[in-house]
């Protein structure tokens, strides 16, 4: 949902005059920092982190003017939630140190990777929005109870997750039919061209699954009999078999350890979350004869 | 070749077969336009809404096969579809450039229907972590909304409606077959249902009045039947009841009516020949009184006339002179007496031929004297006159002489055939009507009307009132005496 220019207002301005108060009055509790919050693209999603971020950081500062933060004196993290929040806190050269919030692997990578060198700034991480595929790959394994192929399908924006995606179906004793997309070949005939595997992982990756390729590519995995295990809810309600995710307060958990480095000056590397929990379509699952146990559905890590 | 008869001068069976086959000819040919009209026009729809579904069914279901470049699987679907329907002709797949990419099934293109739909690229509303916005697992849990994006593709969907018009062709036939049997079972169930409902009455009433017409009334139908027909029946036995009592009656009346008739034509027969009696009568009476005017001349006024010639001639054959006085005196006395002799005789002949007293003492004094002179010489029977106060007004003197005579000859009949002891005479004027009543009453022995022995005065007075425009009238029965009334008008008619 898109909020108009008026009602945005009227929202930041509430926010500013209930929070600013005890923010100013409790920064220095906060290891003598503030963290300072960059909106990008207002929405529903927006509001829903925006309001888990009060809860859990009342003293952190709102705005989604650039500028207005760094007018500000005194030691900040800056929190950036979303791509378009990164990019304009990247290219508004910031001296503070950035943790990108609500960004996938995908777009955190290809923004950082777009920076010019004059807009490098001391310290930037992430914590990545989707769970890990390490995650997903212990799904994948706990859902077949068995040695199964895994297709990955990587375009250029995720080429540098090969490694990571390597790693974890070794790690989950999977067989991994790793494919890298060429610009402008068809992902579903690339799909359809795996023919070794029962599982299909999907990672966010613009270049590959768009709203526009999604239904293709869950058709063509379904004529293979593919379970596709995805990186969110909304794509298990989309019809695929199973997502490993995380929730807004999951990635909030672990915000508060990252901000606390980067105000000292260490930067973490960019990281997944380490809490994640399952979603998982019985309807596909019983269409394509997976047996899902509760262990099954109760997989994951949540906070305490 | 038989000869065609107007519908109006059909017969029963032809009209009920008329009846029985037009309404059912009308129908099937009715039912059969509308099945092949409606059913041409069904299968016709028909095809449309298959093409269009078949259309959008195939757009539905292709968007894999096109996107994916799968062609081999829409093939075989099309080939399933052409195999399990006969109007397919052609089933093509194209790009989203108009170019074929898949093609099942022969075109016709001259009567083929084109159904073409786009094949669109469905897009599900689901955040693939893609866009700039921030990336978050949300407790949003609704399901993901499709909406159109692109067109990737196009079905082409070439229906042929032969094979079904075909089929509805071989339907309708069967139908009109079914129809048609069931016409032609009908008709002749209609005419054996109508025979004892319809054609046997109508027959029957048709004989009927057949039967009327020769005389024939008493009517009664075998085959009662119920409805309108059965009161045709009830009425038509009841009108033949009627037109008999009617036919019964008309004869009675015509019987009455010629025996009426025949009984004036006696009466007239008769009357002719009372007539010619009268004739007959009237001459012999005339030739009666000549010859006793001629006897009465001869006899008395020749032998008086002879008489006084005789004595006139003595005196001239002697001398007179010397005759003595008195037998000059004698002869002349005789010769006197003989001519007072001729002259009594003369005028009693002049009374008779007309009566002196009608001039002198005018009706009614001629009618006092006639009565007077009744009364003296017949003392056996009074005769009594009844008149009024006022005179009659002047009579024309036929009319006079005719009153007088009426009287003269009822006084007449009362002295010969009454035997009555009394007897009367009136008169009186009627202003109203200008008419002169006379009455004459005995209390005789009367006589039975229509009697051939009444007589000749009767019918004589009869003639003589008419003869002058007037009316008489007769009453009279056995033992109860005789009644004559007279009414005459004033004056004669002018072509009396």
């Amino acid at each position: 949902m898109h909020l108009t220019d008026g009602t945005r207002r009227r929202f930041l301005s509430v926010a500013a005059s209930v929070i600013a108060a005890p923010l100013v009055a409790t920064a220095a509790s906060r290891g003598g920092y503030e963290l300072r919050v960059l909106l990008g693209e207002n929405g529903d999603t927006t509001q829903q982190i925006l309001k888990a971020i009060t809860v859990r950081f009342p003293h952190a500062r709102i705005a989604d003017a650039v500028a207005v933060q760094d007018d500000r004196k005194g030691t900040a993290v800056y929190l950036t939630l979303g791509a378009a929040a990164l990019q304009s806190a990247l290219s508004a050269g910031l001296s503070a140190p950035i943790l990108a919030l609500f960004t996938s692997n995908e777009a955190f990578t290809r923004v950082v990777a777009n920076l010019r060198p004059d807009q490098r700034v001391q310290g930037i991480s992430a914590v990545f929005a989707e769970a890990s595929p390490l995650h997903q790959l212990r799904l994948v394994r706990a859902l077949y109870k068995r040695r199964v192929g895994i297709a990955a399908l990587l375009s250029a924006g995720t080429a540098h997750l090969q490694s990571l995606i390597e790693e974890a179906a070794r790690a989950n004793d999977l067989d991994l039919h790793l494919r890298l997309v060429d610009p402008g070949e068809n992902v579903v005939r690339a799909l359809l061209s795996q023919r070794d595997a029962q599982a299909l992982l999907m990672v966010p990756d613009r270049n590959l699954y768009t709203a526009e390729s999604l239904r293709t590519v869950l058709e063509s995995a379904y004529r293979r009999t593919l379970g596709v295990i995805g990186f969110s809810p909304a794509l298990v309600r989309a019809g695929v078999l199973a997502a490993a995710y995380s929730t807004i307060d999951d990635v909030l958990s672990q915000v508060g350890a990252a901000a606390d480095a980067l105000a000292q000056g260490h930067t973490p590397s960019p990281q997944y979350s380490t809490y994640w929990r399952v979603l998982i379509n019985e309807r596909v699952a019983n269409s394509l004869d997976v047996v899902v146990s509760d262990s099954d559905r109760a997989l994951g890590n949540l906070p305490n | 070749m038989k000869h065609w008869h107007r519908p109006r001068e059909w017969s029963i069976a032809s009209r009920v077969m008329v009846i029985a086959t037009v309404p059912v000819a009308v129908l099937f040919v009715a039912v059969a336009t509308w099945l092949y009209v409606s059913g041409k026009s069904s299968a016709l729809l028909a095809v449309h809404r298959n093409g269009e579904l078949l259309a959008s069914a195939l757009a539905q279901t292709s968007q894999f096969g096109v996107v994916s470049g799968n062609t081999e699987a829409l093939r075989r679907s099309m080939q399933h579809m052409l195999q399990a329907r006969t109007d397919i002709s052609q089933i093509q797949i194209l790009d989203d450039h108009h170019i074929s990419i898949a093609t099942a099934g022969q075109a016709h293109l001259d009567k083929s229907l084109n159904f073409e739909q786009p094949i669109t690229d469905d897009v599900p509303d689901v955040d693939l972590f893609e866009g700039s916005a921030p990336h978050a697992s949300t407790s949003n849990n609704k399901l993901p909304q499709l909406r159109s994006a692109r067109v990737v593709g196009y079905v082409r969907v070439l229906m042929s409606p032969e094979p079904v018009l075909k089929e509805e062709r071989l339907r309708l036939l069967l139908n009109a077959l079914v129809l048609l049997a069931a016409a032609v079972v009908s008709i002749p169930l209609g005419l054996y249902l109508a025979r004892p409902t319809i054609r046997s009455p109508f027959s029957e009433m048709t004989h009927a009045l057949r039967a009327v017409r020769h005389g024939k009334f008493d009517i009664q139908f075998k085959s009662k039947t119920g409805g309108e027909i059965g009161e045709m029946q009830s009425a038509f036995e009841e009108m033949a009841k009627g037109l008999s009592i009617t036919h019964e009656e008309m004869q009675q009346q015509v019987l009455r009516r010629t025996g009426m008739l025949q009984r004036a034509m006696e009466r007239l027969q008769e009357s002719d020949h009372e007539r010619r009696q009268l004739m007959a009568h009237s001459t012999d009476r005339i030739e009666e009184e000549r010859r006793r005017i001629a006897r009465e001349l001869h006899d008395q006024f020749n032998s008086g006339l002879l008489s006084i010639r005789y004595r006139v001639c003595s005196l001239l054959e002697q001398d007179g002179l010397d005759m003595e006085q008195k037998e000059v005196a004698a002869i002349a006395s005789s010769i006197i007496n003989d001519v007072e002799k001729l002259y009594d005789e003369t005028r009693q002949l002049l009374k008779r031929l007309r009566p002196e007293a009608l001039d002198t003492l005018g009706l009614t004094g001629a009618i006092r004297a006639a009565i007077r002179t009744f009364n003296e010489t017949q003392p056996a029977c009074t005769v009594d006159l009844d008149a009024p106060a006022s005179e009659l007004p002047p009579l024309s003197s036929k009319v006079s002489i005719t009153a007088y005579r009426v009287v003269q000859e009822a006084l007449s009949n009362i002295l010969k055939h009454s035997q009555a002891t009394h007897g009367s005479v009136s008169y009186r004027f009627d202003s109203e009507v200008r008419l002169v009543v006379l009455e004459v009453h005995d209390n005789g022995v009367g006589f039975a009307l229509g009697q051939k022995s009444a007589g000749f005065g009767i019918l004589g007075m009869r003639e003589r009132v008419e003869s002058v425009g007037g009316t008489m009238e007769l009453r009279s029965a056995p033992g109860h005496g005789t009644a004559l009334s007279f009414a005459l008008p004033e004056a004669e008619p002018h072509d009396a």
